[in-house]
Parts: structure tokens; sequence; C-alpha cells
């Protein structure tokens, strides 16, 4: 696999993720919920999170630290590393576990989300925390991509 | 690249035609004050083509991205200011339809924001050389959408007068 193509699969899984945590945190919403959507997307969600992680680890594995780290670092934005990537590398962890768990909520608790207010709203709170930090490892990784000069 | 371009200019295209016509048909049937579950279908297939529209633009804008950095080297167009203001203005737009599902943001300056936020996106994408600051980009846009908010009264009153005085 050629990291060109990895580092486009981790973008584009990513924006997937990010646009499927966005559809369940609306329709979470909804007065009447769309159960089958809910199920369907919460999955996509956790499984673009889970292969967006795999294959940003192949290119950060193989190639990020040898050759495009030491470019950031030597150029005119390091922060764009020490502060950016230092924190995506670690934050972007909790995305494919709040997702799973929001998957996991909708799957074997789907039938108490209709009626149970409060866990209707802690579910929809779990997917817009997913939806943020995803967006803010969205910013950082277009930060970290234009320090490379 | 021509693909990136197409793809980018359908979902704009898409996602500011449907805003467009979300208002005006929320307007439409808004004019005896409910929204019947006809107008209800409408409205709903608009905000879903919205939504795609809105999909295809950012997944497209992000290869661009990727253009700029693997292909191209230009990677200090991912520090244009231009960039970041036309990035924030994107944003913007799913998190005002957030809060507008959420009745936390008032109808009237969802819309504006809504409409203002697409067609800032057209101008931003279609005119290259904007010599203007990202603090000065959103200040303008945050201008652009208090006229939208008061075009879109004007329009709605005058609308509203005219449909009540029909037979």
């Amino acid at each position: 696999m050629s990291f060109g193509f990895a580092i486009a699969a981790h973008v584009i899984l990513g924006l997937c993720g990010l646009a499927s945590s966005y559809a369940v945190v609306l329709n979470l919403r909804k007065r009447e919920l769309p159960r089958g959507f809910l199920k369907t997307f919460s999955l996509i969600a956790f499984l673009s999170y889970a292969a967006s992680w795999a294959t940003a680890a192949y290119y950060y594995v193989l190639l990020y630290g040898k050759a495009v780290k030491p470019v950031i670092l030597a150029g005119k934005y390091p922060w764009a590393h020490t502060i950016f990537m230092e924190s995506k590398e670690h934050i972007f962890l909790l995305i494919p576990f709040l997702s799973l768990l929001t998957a996991a909520i909708i799957w074997f608790l789907g039938n108490r989300l209709q009626s149970d207010e409060s866990l209707r709203s802690a579910t929809a709170a779990l997917a817009l925390v997913t939806f943020l930090i995803g967006v803010f490892v969205t910013i950082a990784g277009v930060l970290i991509s234009g320090a490379v000069r | 690249m021509p693909l990136l371009v197409i793809g980018h200019i359908i979902g704009t295209v898409l996602g500011a035609g449907a805003a467009t016509f979300a208002e005006i048909l929320h307007m439409r049937a808004m004019r005896d004050g409910v929204i019947d579950p006809e107008e209800s279908a409408t409205l709903k297939v608009t905000y879903r083509i919205l939504r795609i529209g809105l999909f295809i633009a950012i997944i497209t804008g992000f290869g661009f991205l990727l253009y700029f950095r693997f292909v191209s080297g230009h990677t200090e167009i991912l520090y244009s200011e231009k960039l970041w203001a036309k990035m924030t203005i994107v944003l913007l737009i799913p998190l005002n339809a957030f809060l507008l599902q959420m009745r936390r943001i008032p109808f009237w300056l969802g819309s504006s924001i809504s409409l203002t936020a697409w067609y800032a996106a057209i101008i931003l994408g279609v005119y290259r050389g904007v010599p203007l600051s990202y603090l000065e980009i959103l200040g303008i846009f945050a201008a652009a959408v208090l006229v939208m908010a008061a075009v879109l009264v004007l329009i709605r009153k005058s609308y509203y007068k005219i449909a009540s005085i029909k037979p």
C-alpha cells in the first residue's frame, strides 16, 4: 500500500465517520427514533473510525516519524507537530472507543432509547462528543499537512 | 483534479440550491402558519439533498487538500487565510443545522446563516485572489448574515401579504 493511498483512505474514512456520527446525533433528537438508520450509521461510524485509525497507523509508523516529522520540526511551523500532532495522536484514541460505545448502546439498548429520555440524551451527547473530537482531529490534520514544507 | 473540481461544484450547487429551495418551500409552507404532511415531506427531501451536497463538497474539498499535500506539493495553500475562513464557514453549516434542530437558535438567524454560508462558500471558491485576512472575511460574513436576515424578513412579509390577498 502506498503512503499517499493510506493517507487518502485515512482522510476519507475519517470524514465518513464524522458524517455518520453527525447523522446519529441529529437522528437521536427525532421524536420517532429511526432505529434501523441509527443502527446502520452508528456501525458505519465505528467501522470508519477504526479503518481510519489503521490506515493512519500504517502511515505514521512507517513514514511520518522518519521522513515527515523532521521536516516539520526544522520548518517554520514546528508547533504543528509539538502541539497538534502530539495532541492528535492521543486524543484520537478516544474516538473508536466512544463510537463503539455509542453503537453498542444503539444496538443492544435500542428498545429503551425511545422511552428513556435520559439514556437517549446521554447517547446523543456521546455521539456529539465523538463528532467534536473528530472535528478537532480533522483540523489538526490540515495544520500538520500544511506544515510539511 | 478535473474530477475533484466537478465533484466539488456538484456538491456546492446541490447544497446551495437545496438551501435556497428549503427557504422558499418553508416560506410557502408557513403562509397558513402550519406545515402539513405533504409540505413536511417535500422539505425533508430538500434537507436530504442539502446534506448530500454538503457531504460531497466536504469530501472533494479534502480531496483538494490531499492533492496539494501529495501531488502538487503546494502545502502553503493549507495555511491560506482564505482557506481557513472557508473551512470555518462550511463548518458553521452542520453546526447551525444542529442548533436549529435542537431549537437553540432562532429560525430567522439559523436560516440566514445557512443561506449566507452556502453563498459565501461559493464566492470564496470562485474569487481566488481575495485580498482579505481571516478575521476580515469572517467579519464581512457576520455582516452579510444580518443583511440576509433583514432581506428574508422583508421577503416573508411581502410574500405573506400577497398570499393573504389571494382568494
